[in-house]
């Protein structure tokens, strides 16, 4: 599970915290989608949970394990999408992978998942050739393959489903529910409320750096005091809401 | 759009001091390098034209003697107009071939012809100081010896903007086989580091050149009209018509100046139409090729298994070898002696060389001497000082991994070691064979290099640890252009002074020469272990997210 507790930060040079205070948990077993608008602190709050930035304050607690007491235990049980996808372009999609099974210390026997995971999201074709002759969305699909190979408890995606074509992006929500049904924790950023609105168990919507709103969207529905309400339609009031009043 | 408002706005866009640079630069509060990097380049400039004066008139003076008055101006067109193609080739291939632009030039409604002509107006001003550079010291030098026609101003204003045309456009060709084959276009990397190997080249040889008839031209002295430079020269004025129309030009051929003019023109419409019909093709064939090795690529079974040190250690080659401005910089800075060597042996008269020997050997520390200078050699590196910097965005990859900053230290460390073991290994056999080294300094000359590897790696890799460099958009910004670059290279020095110090101080006190060095090389150990340890606390830190990620 994910735990976060009071936490905040603000860069330098910035005035405003890019996420203030920010507290939220997720559970084994849970889907939980993490909304908000561009500059609203998702991916902020995404580098504090994967100790890419250390929050200025609060705790992040994943798996069970203080992120920074034990912060080599926590990427151990980590699986990561950044949103756009960072490789080592010289090396080719196979090497690359075999580099992450080699750094999450996969066993020889376990690695046999690389070519099936490669074929389920169609790049059994292109896996010897080097990553910089992938396209966009090829990269995107070596990313999540790398978070998916050494079957981590928990899964921290920040905009997944962005380039990925309609089959590789099924594949993926797919993926992600079978995960979920095995009891490990998936926690995702998107732009898209209709995926959000399918696979989510929760949502949170973030703003100014700010938890606005959390929760199943039946309960936001009920908050907000509409029966029928998209998450779309709810996500614009709630958004435009905050937005007036800064 | 016309191919004016085209070129001005790919020089706004990417050119090297746009006002995006200067805002980018500023935010960074790095814009105090700008000026530093001009004061930089007008020494550079201002030395270069030292030595072109002397020679030049060296050259005159020969000119004069042989008949022919069109000599000196012959010989700058043409080592102008070979830099000129020797450097438009990997900039051509950078620039128009390989440019991250290109996919969006070709989306828009714009001929090829135009997107060609703007690409060589884009190149045709980096590469006109460099000719002028070479083309103005002459006439300076010229006109000191002669007396010209008003109307001389006339070649000389047109020699000064169109000479640069013909290699430019020659070079540019060029580059437009080279990527056009496929086999080339695939090994960019190859191509490049060669065009840079062709370049050091010719800058060794240009500067030996320069040096020597820097020396003839102080001293007054003429040069031999059967030497064989002479000799040669002359013959390339008949061989190379279009270099001899444009020095004549100068001279008061007005025949010449003509001929001069149609034929750069003519060659130039040429180039930019033959490459205009052919850019598109070279393109589509890098798609192509690119969509080919993806597709031939398929069925290779799975790697054995790596330990994380191992895997690091090999993520550090593919780091280095990703582009070829890293890999040519590894490259010069492992094997600096012996190309210092070369260059020495080719520029320095043989007579010089044997005093310099004779005085060392008239020194009782010729060994501590040769430890300090092996050491210099070894700590002019920037291998370990950009070794983050050179990672560019890939660097949040490696937070996200569950590895310590110990071990990719470790990694680091490992790779320095097999960059630069082999070179001190070298370095020492080079010395110990050319200075008949006693056999005795070898006890301190190999742990000492070995400490000292060490010690310049801790010392020069916690400066990147710090602050490492990673949103650079163009390679030279993670290495030459890095401050971390200069921070490491003081501390390097530093150290090779307290180090001097050390052993030249045991020497002067009494102590013999090997024990001298002895005790230098076994304090170098404990420098470097501690150096080693605090890095290895600020690896640990900067691994555990403390950077601001861009």
């Amino acid at each position: 599970m994910i735990e976060l507790k009071g936490v905040s930060k603000t860069y330098r040079n910035a005035g405003k915290p890019a996420v203030d205070n920010l507290t939220l948990q997720v559970r084994p077993g849970e889907i939980y989608g993490f909304l908000g608008p561009n500059g609203a602190g998702k991916t902020t709050t995404i580098k504090m949970m994967i100790g890419l930035l250390t929050p200025d304050a609060g705790s992040v607690t994943v798996a069970g394990l203080d992120l920074r007491q034990d912060p080599l235990a926590v990427k151990a049980r980590l699986g990561f999408v950044p949103d756009s996808p960072v490789l080592y372009q010289r090396m080719s999609g196979r090497r690359f992978l075999s580099f992450i099974a080699d750094a999450f210390s996969v066993p020889a026997t376990e690695r046999g998942g690389m070519d099936t995971l490669a074929g389920e999201f169609g790049l059994s074709e292109v896996l010897d050739a080097p990553l910089s002759s992938y396209s966009h969305g090829m990269k995107q699909k070596v990313s999540i393959v790398a978070a998916l190979l050494h079957r981590p408890e928990v899964y921290i995606l920040d905009e997944p489903i962005q380039g990925l074509d309609p089959h590789a992006a099924f594949v993926l929500k797919e993926k992600l529910k079978k995960l979920c049904e095995e009891g490990k924790t998936v926690f995702f950023s998107t732009h898209i409320m209709e995926v959000a609105e399918r696979l989510c168990h929760r949502v949170g919507i973030i703003n100014h750096g700010h938890l606005i709103a959390e929760g199943p969207l039946s309960d936001l529905r009920i908050a907000a005091g509409t029966d029928d309400s998209t998450l779309e339609k709810l996500f614009l009031e709630l958004t435009d809401d905050m937005a007036a009043t800064h | 759009m016309t191919w004016l408002q085209l070129t001005k706005a790919q020089a706004a866009g990417a050119g090297l001091v746009s006002r995006g640079y200067l805002k980018e630069l500023s935010s960074q509060d790095r814009l105090w390098l700008l000026p530093m990097a001009l004061a930089g380049a007008a020494v550079g400039a201002g030395s270069v034209v030292f030595m072109l004066l002397g020679s030049y008139r060296s050259l005159m003076t020969a000119g004069l003697a042989t008949g022919y008055p069109e000599f000196l101006f012959f010989n700058a067109l043409l080592v102008s107009g070979l830099f000129i193609f020797i450097l438009s080739i990997p900039s051509a291939l950078a620039k128009v071939y390989h440019s991250r632009d290109a996919d969006l030039l070709f989306s828009l409604p714009l001929p090829p012809g135009r997107i060609v002509l703007s690409k060589t107006a884009l190149l045709y001003g980096a590469f006109l100081p460099l000719h002028l550079l070479f083309f103005l010291p002459a006439v300076y030098v010229y006109l000191e010896a002669v007396t010209p026609e008003p109307s001389f101003i006339l070649p000389v204003i047109l020699q000064s903007l169109i000479a640069p045309l013909a290699p430019l456009v020659l070079g540019m060709t060029g580059a437009s086989f080279l990527s056009g084959g496929s086999g080339l276009s695939r090994h960019r990397v190859l191509v490049e580091v060669s065009g840079m190997a062709m370049l050091t080249a010719a800058l060794v040889a240009f500067q030996s050149i320069l040096s020597r008839r820097m020396m003839a031209g102080m001293q007054g002295l003429a040069l031999d009209p059967e030497s064989l430079f002479i000799r040669l020269t002359t013959a390339s004025l008949k061989a190379l018509p279009p270099l001899a129309w444009g020095a004549r030009s100068l001279t008061g051929n007005l025949a010449s100046l003509a001929l001069s003019a149609v034929f750069t023109t003519a060659l130039t419409v040429v180039g930019i139409r033959f490459q205009s019909g052919r850019i598109s093709t070279v393109l589509i064939r890098h798609r192509e090729a690119a969509f080919k090795t993806k597709r031939r690529s398929g069925g290779r079974k799975a790697f054995k298994p790596r330990s994380p040190l191992k895997t690091l250690f090999f993520r550090e080659w593919s780091v280095l070898s990703s582009t070829s401005t890293f890999l040519f910089e590894a490259a010069g800075e492992a094997l600096i002696l012996p190309l210092m060597l070369v260059i020495f042996s080719v520029m320095i008269p043989r007579e010089i060389l044997t005093l310099v020997k004779d005085s060392l050997d008239g020194l009782g520390f010729k060994g501590l001497i040769i430890f300090d200078l092996l050491l210099a050699f070894l700590s002019i590196n920037t291998i370990s000082s950009t070794s983050l910097s050179r990672e560019g965005p890939s660097f949040a990859l490696a937070l996200t991994l569950p590895l310590s900053g110990r071990q990719q230290l470790r990694a680091k460390l490992l790779f320095h070691l097999a960059v630069f073991l082999p070179s001190l290994v070298t370095d020492i056999v080079i010395l110990t064979v050319l200075l008949n080294l006693p056999i005795s300094t070898l006890i301190y000359l190999f742990p000492g290099g070995f400490a000292a590897l060490i010690l310049n790696f801790a010392l020069t890799i916690s400066v990147d640890l710090k602050n490492p460099m990673l949103t650079w958009t163009n390679p030279q910004q993670a290495m030459k252009q890095n401050l971390n670059t200069l921070t490491g290279l003081g501390l390097s020095v530093a150290t090779l002074i307290l180090t001097a110090g050390i052993g030249l101080g045991f020497y002067f006190s009494g102590f013999s020469e090997t024990i001298s060095g002895l005790i230098t090389a076994l304090i170098l150990f404990p420098a470097a272990f501690l150096f080693l340890k605090r890095a290895q606390r600020l690896a640990d830190r900067t691994y555990s997210g403390v950077i601001e990620l861009p």
